[in-house]
């Protein structure tokens, strides 16, 4: 009787390193499953950031060609997601600064302000220690489809739009797109402490105009 | 009348807590004060529940961020065109 061989551990995260030599050898059909997996992702990230979906496709368009022209000097420290990523973040904050000055930012805060998740006014008590004096609303008595209603997406697509641009990035990859912190601070060049900085004024600006929609006081 | 722990944490900053309380990033003890405060305050409790619906609710935007029609999959084209460059770049660099 056989012993069975051990089957070798599987790596994790998969590892890439062969598909990434078949881009190198210039294998195209690789090169065509890793555009078409990335794609969406790619478009529906840059489209938040540019004034236009032309523009965004032009984003992506750019970012595949910079994939091409970089594959050999890429060095596999991350995974390939978070270097297109990457790719795809510099060329669209790029455009972003050429179309910013036609484009009202509306006047939510910049990244650096100092800035409470919650107004003071709201609080009673020693400054920064207050308790609550107009509570936060009771949503979990609000029906599913108030809270999820067509309406209530489309303010959070209008807010997220108007997010500094660093927190943008931060709320789309983690709370949108579903990353983990770690590729998050790789993609985009931030500390865990500053990308939580970040996640903590993107989310609470999110809340406090979801706030405004669905009902302030009980 | 409450009794106060000398780490006991008021509302006000546990609302500046609550990102880094839900990814985990809080030393031990400031995650007690939290867990006790969440436990006897129903408002923070809610502020809780309303930063979890936040978080789902943005999740849900994927696919419609523009208020325009959602982009169209990639046209079988621009993958050509897109191959098509690859294939140049390859031959361009290996010649
Ligand atoms: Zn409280």
């Amino acid at each position: 009787m056989s012993v069975p061989l051990p089957l070798p551990p599987r790596p994790l995260p998969p590892d890439e390193s062969s598909f990434v030599e078949r881009l190198r050898k210039g294998d195209s059909r690789a090169f065509r499953e890793l555009v078409t997996l990335h794609q969406a992702s790619l478009i529906r990230l840059a489209s938040s950031f540019v004034p236009s979906n032309a523009v965004a496709e032009e984003v992506v368009q750019e970012t595949w060609i910079a994939v091409i022209r970089g594959i050999d000097k890429f060095e596999q420290r991350s995974t390939l997601k978070t270097w297109i990523t990457r790719i795809l973040v510099n060329i669209a904050r790029t455009k972003g600064v050429k179309e910013r000055r036609t484009v009202p930012m509306g006047s939510l805060l910049s990244d650096t302000a100092d800035h409470a998740a919650v107004s003071p006014d709201r609080f009673s008590g020693p400054p920064g220690r207050g308790e609550w004096s107009q509570p936060p609303a009771r949503w979990s008595e609000l029906p599913e489809e108030v809270v999820l209603s067509g309406a209530t997406i489309a303010l959070v697509i209008d807010t997220v739009r108007l997010l500094p641009e660093q927190q943008k990035w931060v709320v789309m990859l983690r709370d949108v797109e579903d990353w983990s912190s770690s590729d998050v601070c790789d993609a985009l060049g931030l500390t865990e402490g500053n990308q939580r900085v970040l996640l903590h004024r993107g989310r609470s600006t999110l809340r406090s105009m979801l706030e405004g929609r669905l009902g302030v006081a009980s | 009348m409450r009794v106060l722990f000398r780490r006991d944490i008021e509302c006000q900053q546990f609302v500046e807590l609550i990102t880094d309380y839900l990814e985990g990033a809080l030393p031990r003890g400031l995650v007690k004060a939290v867990d006790r405060h969440i436990a006897a305050c129903p408002d923070c409790t809610e502020y809780l529940a309303q930063m979890r619906r936040t978080i789902q609710i943005t999740g849900h935007i994927d696919g419609q961020i523009k208020g325009e029609p959602p982009p169209q999959p990639l046209p079988d084209e621009m993958l050509d065109a897109l191959q098509k460059a690859f294939e140049e770049f390859h031959n361009s660099a290996g010649a």
